[in-house]
This record gives C-alpha cells, structure tokens and sequence, in this order.
C-alpha cells in the first residue's frame, strides 16, 4: 500500500469525532457560561419584563449560584475591575410613587412651549464663547445627535456633543441610572444646555419593591413622571436650560398610543420647570394625511422598524430644534 | 438570529445534533436543514421566509427549463427570464427608494412638478447573497457546468443557514456536490472550525464593536468636531472595523460549515497585506471577486477586446460592485474609485512601468500605499451622506491644529492588533491547531470557554449587527 510522504515541516491537525466535538462544545459552552455568569444574569435583567426575561433569568441565577459558590466568576470579576466596568445598582425604592393620585394625560402639542418669560437672561454666546450643549438620550439620538451637532456646528457659535446609550432609557434605571451617570458627567462636560430625548425603551412593565407597574396605568404614569422629574431636576442642577424632545408619530399603532402618554408626561414636567422646553417632534413626522410615513416631502425619514430616525429624519428634527435654542440664547441660525 | 448570541448557540448544538444523527437518512436531513435554515432566516423576519421560499422555486423553475430546452434561444430566453427575475426582486427591495428619490431629485432640479410615488419596503436580510447565489446557479446550468439538483437540495443550498445572510457566496458547484456526498462523522475539522469561531467572534465583538463605539461612528457622523489627526485615525480605525466584521462573519460561517463537514470557499486573505489593488481584490471578499469576474467582466468581454474594452469592462464591473453594496451614489463612488485604480495599475503593466516588488522595502511601501488608497475609498463607503464623506477628506488635510482627544491608546491598539493579525502566517496558525486537535475535549473545551471568556470580558455591552447584513 503507498503511503503518503509528509514534509518534515508540515504539521498534521487531528480530525475530530462528532461526539468528540459535541463534549467540546458542550464543555465550552457551560465553562463559558459559568465563567460569564453574572454578565448573563446582568444581560437577562436588562430584557423586558416578561416570559423570556424570566426563563432567562431562571437559567442564568442558578449558574452565577453555582459560579459564585466555586468561584469560578473570579477571573471575570477581576477583568471587569481592571476595565473599570460593572454597573452600580441603586435602590430604586426612593422614587416609587408614595401615593395613587392620578395625573391627567393631555394631548401631545405640536409646537414648542417656551417657558422663559421670568428668566434671568442668558449669557451671550459667540465664536470666542460658544453655546456649550450636550444631546443625550437612548437610541433616537442615535442620528439626531449627529444630525444636531453638525448643524450645531454650522453657526459658529455652538459646540456640541452627544452622549447617547443604546437600550437605555428612564423606565429601567436597574440597568443604566441616566440621573446617576448624569450627576458625575455634568460637573465635569458643564455644558450650557442639554436636548434630551427619551422614552424608545421606556414603554415597558416596571418591577418595583415587588410591584409591577404595568404600561398604561396611572400607577406607571405616576412612576414614569417621577423618573422624568428627575431627570429634569437632575440637568437643572448644573444647566441653563434644558430642552425635552418628544417622541414623533411611530408606525405602530401601539407604540404611537405609549408615545402620546409618554410625551404628556414630558410636556406636564417640562411645563412646571421655567427652565425647561418641550419640543414635540410628534406631528413633524405625520405625512400630509395626518398618518405615520416612513417617507416625508419624497425624502427617507424612518428605518425600517417604523420607530427611528434616518439621517433625513435627524436632520428634520434638528431643523425643528436648534431655532427654539437659538431663539433663547439669541443667535442666528444659517 | 445573529452569531455571537446564547440563542445562535443553543440553536447550533440542536443542528449540530440533528445534522449528524440524520445523515444516514438523506431525505431527512435536507427537511431538517432546510427546516433549520428557515427558522434561522425567520428569526428576524418570518415574511422573508416566503421570498426566499418564492425565489427557489422561480429559480428551479428557471434551471429546469433551460436544462430542457433543445435550441439555444429557448435557454437564452429562459436564462434571460431568470436573470430578470432575480434582479427584479432585487431592484424592488433594494434599489426601489434610491432610482425614485434619485428621479424625484432630477426631476426637481428639472424643475418638473411631478414626483414619483415612494413606498415604505423592507429590505430582506441577505437577499444581495442569495440572489446572487441563485444566478450562479441558473447561470452555471445555461453553460453546462451544472445539471439541475432535486429541488429540495436547491432549495436547502439556497437557504443553508451559515452563509445565507452574509456570505461567503457559495456556489452550486462547490455546494450541491457536498449534499449527496458522503461527511464522514468521524473525521470533522473541528480545531479548524473552533479556531475560525473563536477568532471571528474575537474580530467581531472585541475589535469591530470596539472600534465602531468608541471612535468610527462619531467621527463620520459628526467630522466637523474633529481635527485631521482624529479624522486619519477614524479612517483607519475604519478600515480595521470593517475587515474585522465582515471577515469576522465569513470565519464563523466557514467554522458552522465545517461543524457539519461542509467546506465553503476561503472569502478573506489577509487583505491588508496587498501590494496592489488587484492583488487587494484577490483577498478582500474573494467569492464576490470571483463572482463579479465569472458572472459579469467575463460575459462584458473580459481582456478579450484590446486595452479600451477591458479598461470599460474594469470600470462597469466596479461600479456595479460598488451598487451591489448599497443604494446609493457613494457606493458607486467607492467602486468606481477601485475601478479606475484597476485600471491605473493595468495601465502601468501594460507599459511596463509598474514598480518593481523585489525587495522588501519596495513590498513595504506598495503595502503601504495599497492600504492607504483602500482606506481612502472607504471613506465614501461609511460616510452617511457625500457631504459628510467631503467634508471628512476635507478636514483630513486642512485641520492638523485640531484636537487629538478622541485618539486613545486602546483604539490604536484594536488598529495595530487587526492590521498585524494579518501577518500571523498559515503555517504559525496550523501548529497552534495541531498542538490543539492533540487534546482531550474537555482541555479542549475549557481552552475554548476562556477564549469565550476573554471575549465577552473585553467585548462591549450588546451586540451590533453585522455591517454586511445591510447589502
């Protein structure tokens, strides 16, 4: 029988069986989940409450359990140390609504509300001395941060930056505390102004002291205008002027409803803050029947979620936006 | 259902599992494949599932019809049919809102009051892949390379999950024969396939993610907050970014395929080590490469026609790359770029100027400025708009008192680290792997779990899609 001649140099890699590769992966998966096990129990908390979230989470709490018993988490908790990560938690106790009064949900307004009539003027911004203003927010300021910035950037006058957090929002601040983050950025960025929008992840059941609130109760209205207050009070803290943006008319005739009772809460809030503006983004994306277009003035608004901005949707509204912050800190928009 | 995720996995091991134990039982196995691959697809749209269900059939439709036809006009006519089709539904999803608003926009400048209607489409995950694949099959029986497979193995070679959305493209040739061979259960390359996995998910979730969170993305968003240094570093960063996504995905795919004993095409060949453009689409996305050669410079005439001809031929065949990868102009920019570099450097072979490659300083520098050109077209490729991909070139030259802030020592780490990767040599590579496929699976399982470890360790919070999902 012939026989293959092999170069000396040439290394010969061991084919494998299937059952052989099958303990492999299986050893490699249960290793990586025991080694990974409070990054999973942290990625379960995250999901919406529900079903999935919770056979999420009953897989992954046994095996942190277990992780945490054998130690076998060491390794990711020194890496996590190292780079400086792992989220602090709060209790989120001190901001649940200590009574059931109701809040009135009102229309959402298509204009801006100014509330600065008793105001002390604001400093005079120029080239030498611009506007120095943040954009933060969940994943609409994704593109309408940029979108803000670059046309920011095109006065002369403004510097603008955006700070936004996929997934995040004002619902969950067990997973990321934007007053909290807040509170340790603002002191340091100092900016003059803040634009924020919120409330793409914010349409949720809340899990609280073991209550949950469930979307579109008073009970979630109450909480949810807690947690936007505070927010708002948080930025008032270090800025001039905040302005809230709304959220725009969305595909989904469901997530429209949340966005309506969501934007009342902003306007309600924002309203009892002289420094704060409501801006509605709401009817800016109605097409010409007073519906949802993903399509507006033959331009291409909306991705294909029907929820989020495209660059054109950006721009729109940060068109819409940056002449009402123009409008109070007195300079021309090109 | 996207790779680097705990549901990709669980779903694996049940393939894994199913594919295996149904081997002996051929009929079975391609339900349960086609089954498994409908459900993958599904998991981000289940209508999708209908437009790929809808294309095999139309395309086995197609095969079989020109397979029997007898005279040359009817197979023309019915390539020709299958072609239209294929690029219809192609148009349709793809193309629909960029030929309208870019009509719309004519007729604007025009100063025409009329504008066409735009319709709200989704664009199918994948579906410049699969159609793609489906040509090269219907094209491949038109010239006789191929007899029509049963229907179920087109359908399932369509379809088959790890290569669906992003690539690489495998054709019928390469694919169809596999199905009806025998895999031999007993001898998998395993340590192969978990070396492209580990390193795919590693490329993708620690390098691209990384590098596109914390630099890329902000500075085509925004590139008037930057300064030129900024502006260089982005492109680079970019660069790296890209590379580490998109051969990341055709890593994972091959080391999926290899799991179930199927071998796909390499796609990726350290392309950053390129000494010419030419040489750059030998080893960047090399089953689109060899696509757009057999399927449309070949058939446009090729080299055939004198310099003039090939020259058009070059262009065409870029460009047309270029708007494969994306309804827009700076995508047409992009590949007309690369087009009119091909035909630079075909220009300079032709007249014997090319620069000499013999010593390692001229291998260096040509690597250099191969790297520095493709980095340059990538520019218009990410931009989000061509006044953004301007003004990125724009401050690229004349903002070097700008800012350096947003320059960190990780990001030029992740840079160097993916540009350098590309050096490791095969034979350095095949020893690690040796010295792995010698061990026991349990030492070889914990060596993966701290691979998956240190990944998801250094990887960032969630997961992003991949970049080439979008074409």
């Amino acid at each position: 029988m012939a026989t293959r001649s092999v170069p000396p140099n040439q290394v010969t890699i061991r084919p494998l069986p299937a059952g052989h590769v099958l303990i492999v992966m299986l050893v490699a998966l249960l290793g990586g989940a025991l080694l990974n096990a409070q990054a999973l129990v942290r990625t379960a908390e995250r999901r919406e409450l529900g079903t999935a979230r919770s056979v999420a989470l009953a897989l992954a709490e046994p095996l942190a359990s277990v992780s945490s018993f054998l130690r076998i988490d060491t390794p990711r908790d020194a890496i996590d140390s190292a780079l400086g990560r792992g989220v602090p938690r709060r209790d989120t106790t001190t901001v649940a609504p200590t009574s059931t009064t109701t809040t009135t949900v009102v229309g959402s307004g298509s204009a801006a509300t100014s509330t600065t009539t008793t105001l002390p003027r604001l400093r005079a911004v120029n080239a030498a001395s611009p506007l120095d203003l943040l954009i933060i927010g969940d994943s609409f300021a994704e593109l309408f941060g940029p979108a803000l910035v670059n046309r920011s950037t095109d006065t002369g006058v403004v510097d603008a930056t955006v700070d936004f957090q996929f997934i995040s929002g004002l619902s969950r601040p067990d997973y990321f505390d934007w007053p909290a983050y807040l509170s340790s950025e603002l002191p340091e960025l100092k900016p003059d102004a803040v634009v924020a929008i919120f409330g793409g992840n914010d349409a949720q059941d809340v899990a609280l002291s073991g209550e949950i609130f469930e979307i579109g109760t008073e009970a979630w209205i109450d909480l949810y205008a807690i947690r936007v207050a505070e927010m708002m009070d948080t930025l008032l803290e270090s800025v001039d002027r905040v302005y809230w943006v709304g959220l725009p008319i969305m595909e989904s005739e469901r997530f429209t409803a949340n966005v309506v009772m969501m934007n009342a809460v902003y306007e309600a809030e924002a309203d009892e803050r002289p420094r704060a503006t409501y801006v509605s983004s709401f009817d800016l994306f109605k097409d010409e029947t007073g519906r949802y277009n993903a399509y507006l003035d033959g331009r291409h608004m909306r991705y294909a979620d029907g929820a989020h901005f495209t660059w054109n949707g950006g721009y729109r509204l940060a068109d819409e936006v940056l002449p009402i912050v123009a409008n109070q800190w007195d300079f021309q928009v090109p | 259902m996207l790779f680097p995720t705990i549901t990709f996995a669980v779903f694996f091991v049940v393939v894994f599992l199913g594919n295996w134990f149904l081997m002996p039982f051929p009929r079975h196995w391609r339900w349960f494949m086609l089954a498994a691959s409908y459900f993958f697809y599904g998991f981000w749209n289940w209508r999708f599932v209908g437009l790929l269900i809808v294309s095999s059939l139309a395309n086995q439709f197609f095969a079989v019809r020109i397979h029997r036809a007898e005279e040359q006009s009817q197979r023309r006519a019915f390539v020709a049919g299958a072609v239209a089709v294929n690029l219809g539904l192609l148009g349709y999803f793809k193309y629909y809102g960029f030929f309208i608003e870019s009509v719309n926009s004519l007729l604007e400048t025009m100063g025409a009051g009329t504008s066409l209607p735009l319709l709200q489409i989704t664009l199918p995950v994948g579906i410049s892949f699969f159609t793609f694949q489906a040509l090269s099959y219907v094209i491949d029986i038109f010239r006789r390379k191929l007899e029509p497979a049963p229907p179920l193995d087109f359908a399932v070679y369509l379809a088959f999950f790890p290569q669906l959305v992003a690539g690489p493209i495998v054709r019928g040739t390469e694919l169809l024969p596999q199905f009806r061979g025998r895999r031999d259960p007993r001898r998998i390359d395993a340590s192969r396939a978990f070396y492209l996995i580990t390193i795919g998910l590693a490329k993708k979730v620690v390098i691209a993610d990384f590098l596109a969170a914390n630099l890329a993305d902000a500075v085509f968003a925004s590139p008037g907050q930057y300064g030129s240094l900024e502006i260089l570093v982005a492109i680079y960063a970019y660069s790296v970014q890209i590379y580490a996504d998109f051969s990341a995905y055709s890593d994972i795919a091959i080391g999926v395929a290899l799991l179930l004993g199927f071998r796909f095409p390499d796609n990726f060949n350290a392309p950053y080590t390129a000494v010419s453009i030419q040489d750059f689409w030998r080893r960047w996305h090399m089953t689109l490469s060899r696509w757009l050669r057999d399927y449309l410079y070949i058939p446009l005439g090729g080299s055939r026609g004198g310099a003039l001809l090939t020259r058009r031929n070059l262009m065409l065949t870029m460009l047309l790359g270029g708007l494969w990868h994306g309804a827009a102009w700076r995508f047409v920019i992009w590949g007309g770029l690369h087009g009119l570099w091909l035909v630079w450097e075909r220009r300079r072979e032709e007249r014997g100027t090319a620069p000499s490659l013999a010593t390692p300083t001229s291998r260096g520098l040509a690597r250099l400025a191969t790297f520095h050109l493709v980095s340059f077209a990538w520019i218009f490729f990410r931009a989000p708009s061509m006044a953004n991909a301007w003004e990125m070139i724009s401050r690229l030259f004349t903002e070097w008192g700008g800012g350096v802030d947003a320059i960190t020592v990780p990001i030029l780490l992740a840079i160097a680290v993916g540009i350098g990767a590309q050096y490791v040599t095969r034979p350095a590579v095949d020893r690690t792997l040796a010295g792995f496929s010698q061990l026991g699976p349990v030492p070889q399982g914990a060596v993966l779990a701290a691979g998956l470890l240190a990944i998801d360790a250094l990887a960032n919070e969630g997961v992003a899609a991949f970049i080439y999902f979008q074409f």
